[in-house]
């Protein structure tokens, strides 16, 4: 299952292959076409987050949790639009599981708050880097491919020296604002 | 066996840290010796920090990159249904060039008014049961056959698994309420040639597009259907197409 996040055409696979089965699971639901999309288009980047950060593991079945998330997403988006109430509540008692992870949790502590600001004084190329590597996982070689450097050594010189420089900008900034 | 250097070990046990990934002996080594020390910590932290901000920085992307796979799904389903039609496009426009001709024009709901017929019940109602889905299907379409469409409709709707049949007949039942937008959605998700209804759904959605206005996507459908061998609608659908202007 991790495999396809670690790649944008398996996830582009992956959002094709359940979008058919999706949209006729949830036409019951006195939403557009176009908002059940947008819902299945969140879920699906809240399930990717999820397996990044480790809540689900590789055996999970991801249809599962994916229609899951979704379900959640509308009960959550019927009651932020305060349609239907018996809907609500129909779709609450239906519910075999919960998905503690069914929401982005943009919460942000404090330091990574700083984080989030240095992040922006980064170069490009550095955000890309990091982004690649510790927000979809890619390994080094593919970060190689994709970022076209010479070889896996500088790639993870690259790498170091971004991180390197983001701790910098981060200690620069926490002692301005001391 | 070269020894990499301290600075890319730490790196490399902070990172399989981070990512849940197994240690190797002389990583775990490195990691029982320096694990308590606060710099080690932090370094840990700041890595599980990073993933919030990178997180909101990426969401925006990953969702442009869904949108644009939607859009090329929407396109290439449009191309599907048109390529085939494409072939004799250049007789029906000769037909329907005669047409205009010979013939008076009327209007779109005219047409539609013509062509159209509810669809009759294949469906055999049991008697009632216990409330299963199966038993509200069947519930439905009593009032289906009574022209209740209201009734069926709503029957329809409540019923949580959509198979085809309750798609179709819930598409049937809105056509018949006037409800056109929402008719088109249900017949839109019978896209499986296999299914029962599929072949109906074509000559339905053809109807659909001529009422709310879209000729293009009318004629296309139409043509799709005119042009599938022993289709039952391809009589109607050649017909309807020479009729349109």
């Amino acid at each position: 299952m991790k495999a396809w996040t670690r790649h944008d055409q398996t996830i582009e696979s992956f959002y094709e292959s359940f979008r058919s089965e999706y949209l006729k699971a949830t036409a019951k639901y006195s939403l557009s076409v176009e908002d059940r999309i947008d819902i299945y288009q969140e879920a699906i980047i809240v399930l990717y987050e999820a397996i990044q950060a480790g809540k689900i593991n590789d055996q999970d079945k991801p249809k599962a949790y994916l229609f899951g998330i979704c379900r959640n997403m509308i009960r959550n988006h019927i009651k932020a639009t305060i349609k239907d109430r018996e809907e609500v509540s129909r779709m609450a008692s239906q519910d075999q599981e919960t998905f503690y992870f069914d929401n982005h949790d943009t919460t942000l502590s404090p330091a990574q708050v700083k984080l989030h600001q240095s992040l922006k004084q980064l170069s490009e190329n550095c955000r890309k880097i990091l982004t690649l590597f510790y927000y979809r996982q890619y390994s080094i070689e593919a970060i190689m491919h994709s970022m076209n450097y010479a070889n896996e050594n500088v790639t993870k010189s690259h790498k170091s020296r971004c991180l390197k420089t983001l701790k910098t900008i981060v200690k620069s900034n926490t002692s301005e604002h001391d | 066996m070269t020894e990499p250097p301290k600075d890319v070990l730490r790196d490399i046990v902070l990172d399989k840290l981070l990512f849940g990934h197994q240690l190797s002996k002389e990583e775990t080594d490195y990691y029982n010796l320096h694990k308590d020390e606060p710099d080690f910590q932090n370094d840990l932290q700041f890595l599980t920090d990073m993933r919030g901000p990178l997180s909101i920085e990426n969401r925006p992307l990953l969702k442009a990159q869904l949108k644009e796979k939607e859009q090329q799904i929407l396109k290439s389903k449009k191309v599907i249904r048109l390529m085939p039609t494409l072939a004799i496009a250049a007789s029906f426009l000769a037909l329907i060039a005669v047409s205009f001709l010979f013939w008076p024009s009327q209007t779109n709901s005219e047409l539609f008014s013509s062509h159209y017929e509810a669809y009759p019940s294949i469906i055999n109602p049991i008697v009632k049961g216990e409330q299963t889905a199966a038993s509200v299907l069947d519930e439905a379409m009593v009032d289906y056959q009574q022209s209740n469409f209201n009734k069926a409709s709503q029957l329809l709707e409540s019923i949580n698994s959509k198979t085809d049949t309750v798609s179709f007949y819930l598409a049937m039942s809105q056509i018949e309420l006037n409800q056109i937008p929402a008719a088109q959605q249900n017949l839109e998700l019978i896209d499986e040639q296999t299914s029962r209804f599929y072949l109906e759904s074509q000559w339905y959605r053809a109807l659909l597009f001529l009422k709310q206005g879209q000729d293009t996507e009318a004629k296309a459908q139409l043509q799709l259907i005119a042009n599938t061998q022993q289709h039952p609608y391809l009589d109607e659908a050649s017909r309807l197409l020479s009729e349109m202007k």
